[in-house]
């Protein structure tokens, strides 16, 4: 017994030393045999799972079972449910969201029921019969109200193939389409070739690349040879987008993915100036007057730390293509940036704001005084950093316009928007002096009045928004110049 | 035309603050209740407003005080009153007139247009007392930054919105009425007099020792145009005399006072 207890401990360190590789390599996608139980009873059934890095999907479908003394046992009580997992892997332990599904079966688009929080731990062991070295995943959910139990893993596709000799496709479950800067939401996907040679198909709205140049635009095929492929993808527009490994004649692999068309409300601040203390104040009054009209929408915004990491992190989440964008301080760069995303669907803009000549403009435009908006210095809405002109940003929305129609609206809440108003005795005072100096040398000095020189507001968006609200002369901080329920009854969320 | 009351601004001008040792002019309970009068009806119009009924405001429309009569024109633009309708009320809710006749072309044609106007009406929405001191400060601010008054008047303008304090029943937006000030009222000297970091210090709970400060200050302030707002005359301060009193004898050198070049170089807020 001495000696049997002297050599355990060294022993089992020497598992320990040699177990790292199980560790290390962990790929819990495949198919699985579920048992849990929860509030409404017990139940079987099957899970799949899908791993790319870190990050696990999955869906769970389930019969419940109910005793019968006849059988003496447990049978399918016809009652099914069924569930999706999102989580993250980390070490061996697996966490995340678990919704269950408000249909029967399956994922319903657009629907979904409870969603709880599920801590899963795995363990590992010597190979299955299937290859996998996990030899289950099991855990809690909905607090202790709900258990799972994963077992029997069949590693391979999620759609619970056996592992085929001839390759694997890693896709994420979701896709974002961004028309007007595809770059932003790209995502990975790495095939896996056996054979010597392959064809990968393409189905549905979506654009493959390599090294960030377009293999396969839209559905079609694409050649590929033995190897791993590491290859990006981005979604082109609404609709399910399936990618098919095809080797020797037969079909090897498969993945699905859904992919959306973002649709983007932005409701943007920029330079307030001496009025700063009005900024909190309204960005409140303006998010409560649209986003109830915006249900479903995930609402991503900066806060009062002006941090815009917070909104560069959220904006190309896959998982919320609906999104309601709030930036307290936005420069000119992130405004364009949003606009020109080609998504745009409402815009609600505040800042200080007048009308002069555009600057650079040729000659014969000195006398077009055209609205702009003033942005802010990055995180100081103090500060300004550059004025942006109806041109500007008529030519940023112009993917907007093409990707989803008309904008419902576009609130231009800044003084001027709709003209000089009662600001036209100092029509003037506030072009960029180098404009100013060649106006006087080009029309004359005294410079023209009010009265003579020709406008451009934001009135000129007509073309490109549904309902357009401009100021003439001052607009109001405090927003009590703004009609809520007019501008509400623009939007058509569902679109 | 009628004349009006305190937040009205009314004709009846002496110098702008107090002499040391009076009550400031806006602090009287004439000038309070006033404010108290004029803060109220600002936010039951837009209580009926917001829900879509136009009448209260259209009603307003020659109330005493300009700042209504102000808030009413641009409420009624905003559910659709015409843009030239709106800009003859507009202009004129001009502290230095009175309230409109009833009969006024203008008038008539607003409370026609808020009469037929068909809407249904939406549920009660919450307007604070703070949602309404924000919009009497932002009319206010509106007439302070642009209208071509003169600084005088500017200043009577300005205090007319520090009468509200005594309305206001919560510390918070007493707190916001004092860092509006600091807006349009040197905030350097301020800061420097009351030994505070930043505003947020210097408002502390309710405003108090800012609102303490203006009325001990108020003589000295002269109107930076460039910058538009009001600053300290350290110089004139250093010799007890108003600033108007004191650059009589001691005319501003060239390129300094009220029309030095702006200190902040974003043509103030334009």
């Amino acid at each position: 017994m001495l000696r049997l207890r002297t050599l355990a401990w060294p022993l089992a360190a020497a598992a320990l030393l040699v177990a790292p590789s199980w560790a290390q390599s962990i790929d819990l996608t495949g198919s699985w045999t579920l048992a849990g139980n929860d509030a409404s009873g017990r139940y079987e059934g099957t899970a799949r799972l899908q791993q790319q890095g870190s990050r696990v999907t999955g869906t769970l479908e389930y019969e419940y079972q109910q005793w019968s003394w006849s059988a003496f046992g447990f049978r399918p009580s016809g009652r099914k449910g069924s569930a999706r997992l999102e989580g993250e892997l980390r070490g061996h332990s697996l966490s995340g969201q678990r919704i269950q599904d408000a249909g029967v079966a399956g994922v319903i688009a657009g629907g979904q029921g409870a969603s709880h929080r599920f801590q899963y731990s795995l363990a590992l062991g010597e190979a299955n019969e299937h290859g996998s070295r996990v030899r289950s995943v099991a855990g809690k959910y909905d607090g202790s109200r709900g258990r799972d139990r994963l077992t029997g893993h069949r590693p391979g596709p999620a759609d619970g193939g056996a592992a085929p000799a001839g390759g694997a496709i890693a896709l994420p479950p979701r896709l974002l389409a961004v028309p007007g800067a595809p770059q932003e939401a790209r995502q990975a996907v790495t095939v896996r070739v056996e054979a010597a040679q392959a064809t990968l198909v393409l189905a549905g709205p979506a654009r493959l690349l390599r090294g960030g140049a377009v293999v396969r635009d839209g559905p079609g095929e694409l050649a590929l040879q033995r190897g791993e492929h590491a290859l990006q993808i981005d979604g082109t527009g609404d609709g399910a987008v399936t990618l098919t490994l095809r080797a020797e004649g037969r079909e090897v692999a498969s993945a699905r993915s859904e992919s959306a068309v973002e649709r983007l409300y932005a409701l943007l601040f920029g330079y307030f100036g001496a009025e700063i203390n009005y900024l909190e104040g309204d960005l409140k009054k303006t998010v409560d007057g649209i986003a109830p009209s915006l249900p479903g929408y995930a609402r991503i915004e900066d806060g009062a730390s002006y941090d815009q990491s917070k909104i560069d992190r959220a904006i190309n989440d896959p998982a919320t293509p609906r999104k309601v964008l709030v930036d307290w301080c936005t420069t000119r760069e992130d405004f364009l940036r949003y606009l020109r995303r080609g998504t745009v669907r409402g815009l609600a803009w505040s800042s200080h704001g007048y009308m002069e000549p555009f600057p650079g403009c040729p000659d014969e435009e000195l006398d077009l005084f055209e609205s702009r908006i003033w942005s802010s210095v990055a995180g100081n809405p103090g500060s300004g950093d550059a004025k942006n002109f109806v041109r500007e940003v008529k030519d940023a929305l112009r993917t907007a316009v093409a990707t989803h129609g008309k904008l419902d609206f576009a609130l231009m809440h800044s003084c001027c928007t709709g003209g000089i108003g009662s600001y036209r005795d100092e029509l003037w005072n506030y072009t960029t002096p180098a404009t100013k100096e060649r106006a006087r040398r080009v029309l004359g000095d005294p410079l023209p009045d009010y009265r003579n020189v020709r406008y451009m507001p934001f009135d000129a968006l007509a073309d490109q928004v549904d309902h357009v609200v401009t100021y003439d002369g001052p607009s109001y901080f405090s927003m009590f110049d703004v009609n809520w329920p007019r501008l509400r009854r623009s939007i058509q969320a569902g679109r | 035309m009628r004349p009006g009351p305190a937040l009205g601004a009314a004709l009846v001008l002496v110098v702008a603050g107090a002499a040391a040792g009076q009550e400031p002019w806006w602090e009287r309970p004439d000038a309070r209740a006033d404010a108290r009068r004029a803060l109220t009806l600002v936010r039951d119009v837009m209580t009926a407003t917001e829900r879509g009924d136009a009448r209260p405001a259209a009603a307003a429309l020659t109330d005493a005080s300009w700042v209504v009569r102000l808030f009413a024109a641009v409420r009624l633009e905003a559910l659709g009153l015409d843009r030239p309708t709106a800009r003859l009320l507009r202009d004129a809710a001009d502290p230095g007139r009175g309230a409109p006749e009833p009969g006024w072309d203008a008038v008539r044609k607003a409370r026609e247009f808020a009469a037929a106007l068909e809407v249904e009406l939406g549920p009660p929405p919450e307007v604070s007392e703070g949602d309404a001191l924000r919009i009497v400060c932002s009319v206010v601010t509106e007439r302070l930054r642009t209208a071509p008054d003169a600084p005088g008047r500017k200043q009577r303008v300005l205090e007319g919105a520090l009468a509200l304090r005594a309305a206001l029943g919560e510390a918070a937006d007493r707190a916001w009425l004092a860092s509006w000030l600091l807006a349009y009222v040197d905030p350097d000297a301020c800061l420097a007099d009351l030994r505070a970091r930043g505003v947020a210090q210097a408002v502390a709970e309710d405003g108090a020792k800012v609102f303490a400060w203006y009325a001990d200050n108020a003589r000295f302030l002269y109107w930076h145009a460039a910058d538009r707002r009001f600053l300290v005359d350290q110089e004139a301060r250093a010799a007890k005399a108003s600033s108007e009193e004191h650059r009589k004898r001691v005319p501003w050198p060239a390129g300094e006072g009220p029309d030095a070049p702006s200190r902040k170089g974003d043509q103030g807020g334009r």
